[in-house]
């Protein structure tokens, strides 16, 4: 319970601090030398060597012996170490490098190593994210995911529409760092502690007595969740995003479409499940999400349908997924508020199991987007794909894999994420639900079906257009063999994932172990305390 | 071991009455009545209207606020917010940027004020760098190089007017309200009395928790004495800023170098931009 830093914290940050020696490493060559493929290669070992240093970390080796047996995280200085940090920095070395290839020749050719160098710099400011246990690290893990990106917007093409986007995303993106800093001021104030740990256990007592100023606890969930529904561009936040994603290139809109919402997903769960862990905040909580995966999964779907520009149709597609994320949330706050129990408790499981397919599959998408533009143009009209199983019958095969798994086609990778949402979210015992919060729930899963079938009509639209409609004029893909790989690279881990789910769903379900003692323990207190 | 009693719920004020007999709450309207007549909205009318409102407001809530300690330091301390009050009220009312910075930094030195009222120096002082040194003077560059002959009429409008004033209210009024009744030590109706959670024995949270009610009971003497008065307060500080968060100053020692190289990027890309319209112009 020491929060004081030694060895052993800067031992468990290795990767992260390899990637931020790599990120300064690009910076300070990129003054002497634009050999762009020479610095790609060199960011995409060390990945590896990330990748390596991570096995080293594994729940199996030295530093967890014992402890990942009971399931209890070991804390040191500000970092919580347990698996589901553990199973998130793999998911971000993966996309990491799948981004780094789809960018091989991103951005104009003198400042390309500012461009990857920024890059690794979200990947490390991810990271961070995962594995924090203290407001102030993960405000700043946050923005080490923001500032970067800001960077990537606006040196990764010139045109007015882009500065135009980038200037959009950078006064909403301080304006969520506004509302996510007032919010964890309040939740300070709250519980007068800046360890996510300690806070339960202060609510706790609050609850029992005094302290007075937990009333302030409500605010800051409202602030938080605002703040971090801009990142992950839920509905009534998201209104940015498809001007950004339709003004950037499409490189770019893969990594809008993915970083910040991994952050904003893991930020999520972890500030709610340990600063807000007290019942009636947490039924505030899984009452806002599950409003929001309403409103995100519909209205994302909806207006993707009128879309005529691929990646403003994307845009619209990542909202919707967004929703779905939230899903899994309302699922885990539901059951941590203790007024319901679930036969199994899902929801965080699913909804990481969600993102990893929902990571994977957009990243192809956009890669192919990468492929198929180019340096100097960019794909925009939907008709531009046509005739491309013709031309190019390999890559059209990728995407059409990847579109199909978020639709939720079995049996890709995208199915089982949507059926475990479904499922955790229809799994309430009983006995302990009203049967209001059941309908509440039933609702939510309807809705989302009824999504799922609307998202078909625009992704099979592409695969339709990519497939029947003949070519008008050729595309001619001058992306370079590096988006190639990553699109199909993405397409086999989406098919791997689709074809042995039971693997994946064992480490999403290890993952979210850490916060099974602490709902049954919430669920006891509860139940004591309405006797 | 406790003995609590609560109000019975039938003896209870109504909301309406609790409201309508608080000058907290009379004060809070007046402030978005006033707030909302001094935004700088199309039209200029009533604007000492509002102005008026916003000083009875802080009048009342002057007049209401239970004095902490003694008339000397309680008055610097209302000459201090005073001013910040009416500085940040003035920074979003004016309609000349210049002026909105020039009263932001006014709100900044009461700030700093108020810091070192508590015995806050460091604090004071950063304020005063950084923030009136460096992000307000980088302000009135920006302001300054970027629209000399001052900005269009439908910049300086104020277009969610009636919208910004009734959630700054709304937020203000709930704050008012949970940190008055803590720091009043009134029981809100139906609570336990506060100050009890002193009592409550807990193996992990019993210090913190006696810290934060007696900041919310107004902070002990002893307590600053140890804490914010000690000579040794700066180093603390420090030694926390490198120990505990050591992390954290590191990753916002990276954070400082992306922002570092975005603004260089920035500037390579931007000039190259103006190069090839100079072209373009030029062919043409």
């Amino acid at each position: 319970m020491n929060p004081q830093v030694d060895w052993n914290t800067v031992w468990l940050l290795l990767p992260e601090l390899l990637l931020v020696l790599l990120a300064v490493w690009a910076y300070v060559a990129g003054a002497f030398s634009h050999y762009r493929n020479g610095s790609n290669a060199i960011l995409l070992a060390g990945l590896i060597l990330g990748g390596y240093l991570l096995t080293q970390q594994n729940p199996s080796h030295g530093l967890w012996d014992g402890t990942a047996v009971q399931g209890n995280p070991i804390f040191s200085g500000p970092l919580i170490v347990d698996p589901f940090g553990h199973t998130i920095r793999w998911l971000v070395l993966v996309v990491g490098g799948l981004m780094l290839l789809s960018m091989w020749r991103a951005g104009p050719e003198d400042l390309s190593t500012e461009y990857t160098g920024s890059l690794f710099l979200i990947l490390a400011g991810l990271m961070i994210v995962t594995r924090t246990d203290e407001l102030v690290l993960l405000f700043l893990g946050l923005e080490l995911v923001s500032i970067p990106t800001y960077i990537m917007l606006f040196i990764g093409r010139q045109r007015t529409a882009a500065h135009e986007a980038t200037t959009k995303y950078f006064y909403l993106g301080i304006l969520s760092s506004g509302l996510l800093l007032y919010g964890f001021a309040l939740l300070y104030g709250a519980t007068g502690t800046m360890q996510l740990r300690e806070m339960p256990d202060v609510l706790a007592i609050s609850g029992a007595g005094g302290g007075t100023l937990i009333r302030l606890a409500p605010a800051a969930l409202v602030l938080v969740i605002a703040g971090l529904g801009f990142k992950m561009a839920a509905v009534p936040f998201h209104f940015y995003a498809p001007d950004v994603y339709e003004g950037t290139t499409a490189a770019n809109a893969g990594l809008l479409s993915v970083a910040p919402k991994i952050a904003g997903l893991i930020a999520l769960v972890r500030i709610m499940l340990a600063g807000f862990m007290k019942p009636d905040l947490l039924e505030l909580g899984w009452q806002m999400a599950l409003a929001l995966a309403l409103m995100t999964m519909t209205l994302g779907n909806v207006m993707a349908l009128l879309q005529n520009n691929v990646r403003r149709m994307m845009a619209y597609s990542a909202i919707s997924h967004a929703g779905y994320l939230f899903i899994g949330v309302a699922v885990a706050l539901a059951v941590a508020s203790g007024e319901v129990s679930s036969a199994n408790v899902g929801g965080i499981s699913a909804a990481l199991f969600y993102l990893v397919a929902y990571a994977l599959a957009t990243l192809g998408i956009f890669a192919t987007f990468v492929y198929l533009a180019g340096a100097d143009r960019e794909l925009d009209h939907i008709d531009e794909l046509a005739g491309l199983s013709k031309s190019r019958p390999m890559i059209a095969l990728s995407m059409t894999i990847c579109l199909l798994s978020l639709t939720g086609v079995p049996p890709l990778a995208g199915f089982w994420g949507k059926l475990e949402l479904f499922f955790c979210a229809l799994c309430f015992d009983p006995k302990t639900v009203d049967i209001a919060t059941r309908n509440w729930f039933g609702v939510l899963v309807i809705v989302g079906a009824m999504n799922a079938a609307i998202s078909a009509g625009y992704y099979l639209r592409l695969v339709g257009v990519m497939y029947f409609r003949p070519a008008g004029k050729s595309v001619q893909p001058t992306g370079g063999s590096g988006p190639m790989i990553a699109a199909i690279a993405s397409a086999v881990l989406v098919i791997a994932i689709g074809m042995m789910p039971a693997w994946f769903f064992e480490r999403t379900n290890r993952a979210a172990e850490p916060w099974q003692p602490i709902v049954a323990t919430t669920i006891s207190n509860h139940a004591s305390e309405a006797r | 071991m406790i003995a609590i009693a609560t109000i019975p719920p039938h003896e209870l004020p109504k909301w309406y009455e609790i409201v309508l007999t608080s000058p907290f709450a009379w004060a809070i309207g007046l402030v978005m009545v006033g707030l909302w007549l001094i935004l700088p909205r199309g039209n200029a009318r009533g604007r000492w209207f509002g102005a008026l409102c916003g000083i009875v407001a802080i009048g009342l809530l002057a007049w209401h606020v239970p004095r902490l300690c003694g008339w000397l330091d309680e008055s610097v301390f209302d000459g201090l917010a005073i001013t910040v009050v009416v500085a940040c009220g003035a920074t979003i009312s004016v309609r000349n940027p210049l002026y909105s910075a020039i009263w932001f930094g006014l709100a900044l030195v009461g700030t700093a004020g108020l810091f070192l009222l508590i015995g806050a120096q460091f604090l004071s002082v950063a304020t005063i760098t950084v923030y009136a040194g460096a992000i307000l003077v980088t302000v009135l560059f920006v302001i300054m190089l970027a629209q000399p002959e001052g900005h269009a009429y439908y910049d300086r409008l104020s277009w969610e007017a009636l919208l910004s004033a009734v959630t700054g209210t709304i937020l203000v009024g709930m704050m008012t309200s949970v940190i008055g009744h803590a720091t009043s030590g009134a029981p809100l109706p139906g609570e336990r009395t506060p100050g009890m959670a002193l009592e409550i024995i807990h193996p992990r949270g019993s210090d913190r928790l006696a810290s934060v009610s007696v900041a919310a009971a107004g902070i002990a003497e002893e307590d600053r004495e140890a804490g914010i008065l000690a000579e040794e307060h700066v180093a603390g500080f420090g030694r926390e800023l490198l120990g505990r968060y050591l992390i954290a100053m590191q990753v916002a020692g990276a954070l400082m170098l992306a922002a570092l190289v975005g603004a260089m990027a920035i500037v390579v890309h931007g000039r190259r931009t103006d190069g090839r319209q100079a072209i373009r112009i030029g062919n043409m």
